[in-house]
């Protein structure tokens, strides 16, 4: 968590494409978990904190990026 | 869905939840962030619980108990995300939003959260504001008391970092024009 956060707020457009695609279906998925420890939730928090912060993306389309690679890794 | 939506359910959920102290701050800090980058149209279906959320923080007894000082400036913070990004011209809520705002700063428990959160406010004077340009006289004379008071606990306590160096610049420009 603490590199990724570190990562997008050095390098923002070159590295958000790797963090939305690649790992926040991850943290997605984290969030959704009822049995998440508080740690878990913390750090899945934070991550998101930082990518809606720092992503040059319009934050209202990034649905696409994130949802269908959640339902794509289910299928 | 989009993923902004399905993410501010989720920091609601947890600020509700309450599960421990530093979940509430990020994400409460998160309802802030979404608030500044969502369109006035999707966030308008959460404002009222944001508010709620909020309100809740900021008003507890203990808010700024040391244990929950952080917290609640990253409460107000968000508070402040919500009247400069979410308010509309000419309503009543929103000024109510934005004097409420005003009357929590200057922040001084979270150094990072308090630069941060006052170099926004004082850009957004820079930048003329829509909504800030709008409000009323009574409005505006509480906008330039807490940006006094931000400048005097800046002065009175540099120890608490409230400002950095382009705050400072910013404030000190601001004064000036006035």
């Amino acid at each position: 968590m603490e590199i990724s956060t570190k990562l997008m707020e050095l390098y923002q457009e070159k590295i958000e494409g790797l963090l939305g695609n690649g790992i926040a279906p991850y943290f997605y998925k984290v969030i959704q978990n009822k049995d998440a420890t508080p740690n878990e939730i913390l750090y899945t928090v934070c991550f998101f904190d930082t990518f809606l912060e720092h992503c040059s993306m319009n934050v209202n389309n990034i649905r696409l990026i994130i949802i269908s690679l959640v339902l794509l890794e289910g299928c | 869905m989009k993923a902004a939506d399905e993410i501010i359910k989720y920091f609601i959920n947890f600020c509700h939840e309450a599960l421990n102290l530093d979940i509430v701050q990020s994400a409460v800090f998160g309802i802030g962030v979404i608030a500044k980058r969502m369109d006035q149209h999707s966030f308008s279906q959460y404002k009222n619980e944001c508010l709620q959320i909020i309100a809740s923080i900021i008003t507890a007894p203990d808010a700024y108990s040391e244990e929950k000082a952080v917290c609640t400036d990253n409460a107000v913070g968000a508070l402040g995300k919500i009247a400069l990004y979410q308010s509309q011209t000419n309503d009543k809520v929103s000024e109510e939003v934005l004097l409420k705002f005003l009357q929590l700063l200057p922040l001084k428990n979270d150094s990072e959260e308090a630069q941060a959160v006052h170099k926004m406010l004082l850009t957004e004077i820079i930048n003329k504001n829509a909504f800030l340009a709008s409000c009323s006289q009574e409005v505006q004379g509480v906008l330039i008391n807490a940006i006094t008071n931000i400048k005097t606990q800046d002065i009175n306590n540099p120890e608490l970092e409230i400002l950095d160096d382009q705050g400072k610049q910013l404030i000190n420009s601001i004064l000036e024009a006035k």
